[in-house]
């Protein structure tokens, strides 16, 4: 386990986190290894070693200390300054400074020695676990061990999250370990669909809460029995929301002055809210017991955090039996109260204020119904056996530490070109990675590529419809199967048809095209489904175009292959409508030119509307750019008339865009009731102002990204279910093992 | 126009909303090229963080850094205080200016800020009344 601080003296949420997950490992019998750092604690300077470097044995785990860098903390706190005064609300980030970024990276806590360390000895170790997302060991340690990295983030909805540096480790780690559905949500949302299959939910345990019986009955001055009040547990000051919370206190106070609920904080924090005329009560830092006390006797415990992983507070009040309220802009907390249906959410002054006169006057049997649900959403997620057993399901059950060895078979995969958009590249890459989680071993060439010799033995999976490729499968010692497209195949219908009949399977997509391959004598024939693995989205979205896009402007996405059919050119109009209606935006067109004189007419007319400095064209064979493209974009819009291609509409919900498409019958029934479809392009004002309300109504775009949240699982399996439909498939056919 | 696939959505309002969007361009309108947005944030928050790294940095100090930790400070914590208590009390009038400047600083930002804003909705406006004219000397 790699942290920057250690030890049994640290309160902070990660740390304690860290202390408990390596003494929860060691005591199930792992070894375990602590790299960390010779500081003090997050609160001390972290240029100071304040522990003596070397090895020392706690608690059956190994700690390894190592000194700390030379740090300049006058640039780290501008930076960071910058950092804390942007606003928390902002999904697609704007362009960072650089010169921020740097001084943040390389000013933060850093050890060179424990890098050192990491670099010879990290492959020694079944799996390093990193945590938590934000210093020095963890971003620079990933990229060492990055076939062993897993990284538990603990992640927040922060301007920090936005780092270059820090979107590199979340997809360069093996797996992603959350505390939280909500933080793995936040991630998902922060850096793309690509990391959904490495991701696990985890969770975080607490300590079992002493029994009610033996509590003390009195905290200072404060007798928890004889008092009727909602309760604040966690760091007292403004960057928990704190001050809300009192506000609203007071703003319910007002409005029921006959009213006896009192506030209670307690914690950690430097600032007194103590005011008992007004009934907050600021008890300070309280002893574990204390705390249970308070929790035990507490209508309700109030957390108006927004920037939570996992909140330790809301399991130990459930564990009481206690309600919780939420503030319902902190996904990770909103959602365990959504799914545990053990509290309420809020979010405005008001609607905490509200939320205290329920809580005051609702009937104790109604409160005791909504925590009873609490705790059992706390003995499901929250307990040490259940959180260890799900590492170990992610860690050892997920695949081994490095690429599997070929166990089923081999495979060879050809592909038509490397282009994203392109359904039959994206099928080899699916089949590739489900493949793999089967335990084939597989390798996709590139377009052209002659494969090896030791190769030859292999089956051959033929998605490119070139006549040498479909001239080579027909000759293959180790037999060919074929990912079958009639519209793409045909332009080599002759070799197609000899290779239908001697093809050991062939995959196809719906029923109708099974029926003509049957007709063509093929042997077997399964129904490929119409669902695509996301590991392509699995990288770094290219940082300058990242920067370039996110530059306030409007992103409007067009992706797919740029022919007649895609209708380019009412788009082009309807967008610079778009313009003239005061949005400020820019087309970004993810296309491949296969038709060059269509693409010079669609470049003329964007010089005729005096787009150019509008129109962005991206590669979709270039990966980052293209996750760049759709991460800044605020729509995709397709004017498109054509069936093919629909896996960009897939990326598009994936990548949370809101879609705007023309209607056509299959478009309707790829899609359901996701996106916004249009059945008329003769108005293109029409168009270009509802493009500007789907780019500018919060409200609008809610209920779009709604519906295609709910549509986007359709497209796609998890990986081991995809394996599994591999094996069931493969199984059938004796794949050679090379 | 609308499909009627998604249920949350009331297609009859969203038409008309659109309608409405178009008729505030009039009829007839062509493209014409907007280049500021109003609403779009104004570049001041590197100034804003540096006057919050001053503001803690021209707080007393109350800690002993752990950069100094030099003979005979390093030894006693009561030194430390000494000490702190007197550069405290030395850098007292320092401490007055900087804060009197990081408040007037404060305040001329939120000056510019405002000015900002209302130079912003200037260049809109007079590129709103420069592509009617446009409109209105084509019509003529």
């Amino acid at each position: 386990m790699v942290t920057p601080w250690y030890g049994r003296h640290l309160t902070g949420g990660a740390e304690r986190q860290a202390r408990q997950l390596a003494e929860g490992f060691a005591q199930q019998g792992d070894v375990v290894d602590v790299l960390t750092t010779t500081a003090r604690s997050p609160a001390d300077d972290w240029a100071t070693n304040h522990f003596a470097a070397g090895a020392s044995v706690d608690a059956g785990v190994t700690v390894r200390r190592f000194k700390l860098d030379r740090r300049d903390q006058e640039a780290f706190d501008r930076a960071n300054a910058f950092f804390l005064s942007q606003p928390p609300g902002w999904r697609r980030a704007p362009a960072l400074p650089p010169e921020h970024v740097e001084a943040f990276v390389d000013n933060n806590i850093n050890s060179r020695e424990l890098l050192q360390f990491l670099a010879a000895y990290g492959r020694d170790y079944d799996a390093v676990i990193f945590l938590p997302y934000l210093y020095g060991p963890v971003l620079r340690g990933i990229p060492l061990v990055r076939e062993r990295a897993w990284l538990q983030p603990c992640l927040h909805h922060e301007s920090y999250a936005h780092l270059p540096q820090v979107a590199a480790i979340f997809h360069a780690a093996r797996g992603l370990l959350f505390n939280s559905d909500g933080e793995c949500e936040l991630a998902l949302r922060l850096f793309g669909p690509g990391l959904r299959d490495k991701s696990f939910v985890v969770g975080e345990w607490i300590e079992t809460p002493a029994a009610a019986s033996g509590l003390p009955t009195r905290v200072g001055a404060f007798s928890p029995a004889q008092e009727r009040y909602v309760l604040y547990l966690g760091r007292r000051d403004e960057t928990k929301n704190v001050g809300l919370l009192i506000e609203a206190f007071r703003l319910y106070r007002r409005h029921d002055y006959a009213s006896t609920l009192k506030l209670v904080l307690a914690g950690s924090g430097s600032t007194n809210y103590h005011d008992p005329v007004h009934g907050v009560y600021d008890l300070g830092q309280v002893s574990d017991v204390q705390r249970d006390t308070l929790l035990s006797q507490t209508l309700a415990l109030f957390q108006p955090s927004y920037n939570e992983s996992f909140s330790r507070v809301l399991m130990e009040a459930w564990a009481m039996g206690r309600p919780v309220a939420v503030n319902a802009q902190c996904i990770s907390t909103s959602l365990a109260v959504g799914r545990s249906r053990g509290g309420w959410t809020a979010t405005s002054k008001g609607e905490w204020a509200e939320l205290m006169g329920f809580v005051d006057r609702a009937d104790a049997s109604l409160l005791a119904e909504m925590g009873e649900r609490g705790r059992v959403y706390y003995l499901m997620h929250a307990t040490q056996d259940g959180v260890l057993a799900r590492y170990d399901d992610a860690l050892w059950r997920a695949g081994d530490p490095l690429p599997r060895l070929p166990a089923g078979g081999r495979l060879v995969l050809s592909v038509p070109s490397n282009d994203l958009n392109d359904e039959l590249y994206r099928r080899a890459l699916t089949l590739e990675a489900w493949a793999s989680q089967a335990g084939y071993a597989c390798r996709v060439l590139a377009p052209g590529e002659t494969p090896p010799d030791e190769d030859r033995h292999s089956l051959l999976v033929v998605h490119s419809p070139d006549p040498d490729e479909i001239d080579r499968a027909l000759d293959w010692p180790g037999g060919a199967a074929l990912a079958y497209d009639p519209v793409r195949f045909a332009e080599s219908a002759g070799l197609v048809s000899r290779l239908i009949p001697q093809a050991l399977l062939s995959m196809v997509r719906t029923p109708d095209e099974a029926a003509a391959l049957r007709r063509e004598g093929a042997a077997s024939i399964e129904i490929w489904p119409f669902q695509f693995d996301l590991r392509c989205w699995d990288v770094e979205p290219d940082r300058e175009l990242s920067a370039a896009l996110g530059d306030g402007k409007a992103n409007c996405l067009f992706a797919g292959p740029l022919t007649p059919i895609s209708c380019c050119e009412q788009l082009v109009a309807s967008f610079a409508y778009l313009i003239a209606l005061e949005v400020d935006a820019r087309l970004i067109l993810a296309v491949s030119f296969d038709d060059p004189v269509y693409a010079a007419w669609i470049r003329s007319l964007i010089v005729a509307h005096r787009l150019g400095e509008r129109v962005v064209f991206v590669d979709p064979v270039d990966a980052g750019a293209l996750a760049a493209a759709y991460r800044q974009a605020s729509i995709f819009w397709s004017m498109s008339e054509g069936i093919e291609p629909r896996v960009p509409f897939v990326d598009a919900l994936w990548h949370d865009v809101p879609v705007m498409a023309f209607s056509t019958p299959r478009i309707i029934r790829l899609l359901g009731s996701a996106g916004l479809l249009y059945r008329r392009k003769n108005d293109l004002r029409g168009l270009a102002a509802l493009a500007k309300l789907l780019i500018g109504d919060k409200i609008l775009r809610g209920k779009v990204r709604h519906a295609q949240e709910a549509r986007r699982s359709a497209f796609t399996l998890d990986l081991p279910a995809g394996g599994r439909l591999v094996e069931t498939l493969l199984g059938r056919v004796a794949v050679p093992a090379g | 126009m609308l499909e009627h696939n998604n249920p949350a959505i009331d297609v009859d309002d969203l038409m008309a909303r659109i309608q409405q969007e178009v008729a505030k361009r009039g009829v007839g309108y062509e493209p014409v090229t907007f280049t500021g947005d109003p609403s779009a944030p104004l570049p001041l928050a590197s100034i804003e963080a540096l006057l919050n790294t001053a503001q803690a940095k021209a707080e007393i100090r109350t800690r002993w850094s752990g950069q100094l930790r030099i003979f005979p400070f390093d030894r006693s914590p009561k030194l430390q205080r000494l000490a702190l208590r007197g550069l405290a009390y030395l850098f007292k009038d320092q401490r007055h200016v900087n804060f009197a400047l990081i408040a007037s600083l404060r305040e001329s930002l939120a000056v510019n800020r405002g000015l900002l804003r209302r130079l912003i909705l200037l260049e809109t406006e007079v590129q709103r009344l420069q592509a009617d004219l446009r409109e209105t000397e084509l019509r003529k």
